[in-house]
């Protein structure tokens, strides 16, 4: 068998990586964002007397980009390590895959073209003549469609009978040629492409490791060429190549395109139309993870007698710690968070990869502008009224590290879905009966109220944030709106489980079982009668009452840390001196209970607050962790809120007093 | 007249470009040179930002960048 490497190249959201799965037959997750993927991904398949190692670069312009992915594209294209590169262009937009599709013939003599998205072209009447385009860039330009499979065959057979003796000869400009020209030479190197890059970037020239004669040379010539001489000149051999072989005829929009440009633009419907669109997903997530969330923790709580049994040859105290403590908490978290996320990740992937959630980012930038901030920060938002968590991860769809920054550090403020069923058991116990339907709404509406008021501070901490964060950063908007493609519904759900809920998930059972275990220990551990739990609870009393809780309140937010959903059950420990988690068994109880601890309505008020303003819990400590790479971003994102809410409590007190 | 200033559905020729180097090499991907076309295709509810379109390219730049391409109706 002959060995050979072959390379994908291509703009983002071309469809590089449909093609990369089709040909070696992996899963690789596509979205309809650009730049899904960060780092090169192998992939190897066999075709006839030949294995082929298929490498899917990262989408890129041009190989003079700036940013990551554009370097590692352009790195692995000048490298010459391979014997082929594919160039994935849009057939849709075929003119803007003419600067990567040039650059690359000015490095490589083996290239295939793919005019991918070819049958969508042809709906929207765009009609390209690929023989033409072929002859005229003396290169094989073959029509494929991952969606249907298209063309894939000619793709493998061109791929290995691939012979092509000459391709076409970009003529620059001749300032242009005449510097290749001089240098060329000098480095014993044929191809126009490599001056070009070493004439543009600096790193490059590094990395090339030339003699300091030549880097002299280099650094002269450099001061009269710049990025946008190089982008006239190839676009003027684009204008050539192009020049009757595409023909449009009056595009057409696509009717469900017509019909979302209409809602979405529509001055008076839009805002309320996507305001239902994501209540909708929020209800629907909240509504169905009730039963599976109830049954999943009957079936674990039913587990803990056989595993008491399973695990009788150990002494109690070995035991008890281990079930009651680390598998307790450990099942009291994966069964509230586990159904919300594995309803809210699939439908929010659905509308990324159809395209809905570009164009909401579009309508609501304006008010996110004035902060600092884009439109894209209200997707994280309400990714973290699903799970902070997400939240923080799903602010990767920003490409300024500013603007991701800001939404990182302030999406705390969304109360999660972990915080939600305590703060609505709060509010109706103590603010709006919940029995009545009327009490339902005025209950939901209660709540609605902190939400606004956690957007408002979204928007307060974001603006006075992005006076301080990466100050000097001048961000650029531009939002590409791609037109709606129908999303494969299977793999998009099999891709949002996954890769995001479980990730996760066991991100939060890292945390929770350990936690348990200290938990345990804190309530059973006794000096003098009274467990350490009880001293801890003395201990932060003061403060507590000062800012109108108690020390209990105060305990159960901390020992809550690993997880929102089991403040509550903590409070209930704290309280009864008990010995471990429990749920408590009706909302009268609980109330006599809170009532009998000297909770009044500022001290219920102000739980609400504490709940809407204190530090994400552990699991989303750990995603900001990883996803900002820092320690001291992580500890300003513990502090915020913390101090937010801190300040709202005193001074609630303090009109209260 | 500048860019931001195109009506809904109203067409008109990119004469200069003052955008800085940065955002320019941005939008170049996009299409956006000299003597192409562009097109107003929608306005966000707040009239910023305004997508446009060029050849088959729909892209939404705010009203500040907007009003630093130059076009011809």
């Amino acid at each position: 068998m002959k060995k050979k490497r072959a390379c994908l190249i291509g703009n983002p959201n071309v469809g590089k990586s449909s093609i990369f799965n089709t040909l070696t037959g992996s899963l690789q997750h596509t979205g309809n964002w650009t730049g899904k993927t960060v780092s090169n991904e192998i992939g190897l398949f066999n075709y006839q007397d030949t294995s082929w190692e298929l490498v899917d670069l990262p989408g890129t312009y041009s190989l003079m980009g700036e940013s990551k992915e554009e370097e590692i594209a352009s790195d692995f294209v000048l490298s010459n390590d391979y014997d082929l590169a594919i160039i994935v262009a849009d057939s849709t937009n075929l003119e803007r895959s003419m600067e990567i599709i040039l650059e690359v013939m000015d490095v490589k003599k083996e290239i295939i073209v793919c005019l991918n998205l070819i049958d969508e072209a042809k709906k929207r009447n765009i009609f390209i003549d690929s023989k033409k385009l072929a002859t005229k860039l003396k290169v094989p330009v073959i029509e494929t469609s991952a969606k249907e499979k298209k063309g894939f065959q000619e793709l493998l057979e061109t791929m290995n009978n691939y012979y092509n003796k000459e391709i076409l000869e970009i003529i620059h400009q001749k300032k242009i040629t005449n510097y290749c020209n001089y240098i060329l030479p000098k480095i014993n190197e044929t191809k126009n492409g490599l001056a070009i890059k070493l004439l543009l970037d600096d790193n490059w020239q590094k990395k090339y490791e030339l003699t300091f004669e030549n880097l002299k040379i280099i650094k002269f010539y450099q001061k009269y060429i710049s990025k946008s001489d190089i982008r006239n000149s190839y676009h003027e051999n684009a204008i050539k190549i192009l020049d009757g072989v595409i023909n449009r005829i009056d595009e057409v929009e696509k009717k469900e395109d017509k019909i979302w440009n209409y809602l979405f633009s529509n001055r008076f419907l839009s805002i309320p139309f996507m305001l239902i669109l994501l209540f909708f997903i929020l209800w629907l997530t909240i509504y169905f993870s009730n039963i599976p969330s109830s049954f999943l923790f009957s079936f674990f709580e039913s587990l803990e007698q056989p595993l008491y049994k399973i695990l009788n040859f150990l002494p109690n105290y070995i035991v008890d710690p281990l079930i009651l403590g680390g598998y307790r908490t450990l099942y009291w978290v994966v069964s509230v968070m586990l159904p919300p996320m594995a309803i809210f990740f699939p439908l929010f992937s659905l509308l990324e990869d159809y395209g809905l959630l570009p164009r909401i980012a579009f309508n609501l930038d304006r008010p996110f502008a004035k902060c600092g901030s884009c439109g894209k920060q209200s997707l994280t938002m309400c990714m973290g009224l699903g799970c902070n968590a997400v939240g923080v991860t799903g602010a990767r769809i920003m490409e300024s590290k500013k603007m991701r920054l800001l939404s990182i550090l302030t999406n705390v403020f969304m109360p999660c879905n972990g915080r939600f069923p305590a703060m609505i058991c709060i509010i109706s116990m103590f603010f709006v009966s919940n029995n009545t339907f009327l009490g339902s709404i005025y209950s939901a509406l209660f709540l609605a109220l902190f939400i606004v008021g956690g957007i408002f501070l979204t928007f307060l901490v974001t603006k006075i944030l992005s006076k301080f964060i990466l100050k000097n950063e001048k961000p650029i908007f531009i939002l590409e709106l791609p037109s709606f493609r129908k999303p494969k519904i299977l793999k998009t759900i099999y891709f949002a489980l996954k890769e995001k809920a479980l990730d996760v998930l066991k991100r939060a059972m890292i945390i929770s079982f350990p936690a348990g275990l200290i938990i345990y220990f804190l309530a059973n551990i006794t000096i003098s009668n009274l467990s350490l739990i009880s001293y801890l609870q003395d201990f932060f009393n003061p403060f507590g009452l000062l800012i109108g809780l108690d020390g209990a309140i105060v305990l159960a937010f901390l020992l809550g840390l690993p997880a929102n959903e089991i403040v509550i059950p903590m409070l209930l420990l704290i309280y009864s001196g008990g010995s471990a988690l429990v749920e408590y068994e009706s909302l009268e109880s609980l109330k006599l209970l809170l009532i009998e601890h000297g909770w009044t309505l500022l001290t219920a008020f102000n739980f609400l607050i504490i709940s809407l303003c204190h530090f994400p819990c552990a699991t989303t400590l750990l995603t900001i962790k990883k996803e900002t790479n820092s320690l001291f971003y992580t500890l300003i994102s513990f502090i915020i809120p913390l101090a937010i809410g801190i300040t709202i409590c005193l001074i609630t007190t303090l009109i209260f007093s | 007249m500048k860019c931001n200033e195109l009506e809904i559905k109203e067409k008109g020729k990119i004469k200069r470009i003052f955008l800085d180097e940065q955002k320019q090499a941005k939008l170049f991907h996009l299409g956006l040179t000299p003597n192409e076309e562009i097109i107003c295709k929608f306005k966000s509810p707040f009239k910023d930002p305004i997508a446009y379109q060029i050849k088959g390219c729909v892209f939404a730049i705010r009203n500040e960048d907007a009003a630093l391409i130059e076009v011809e109706k």
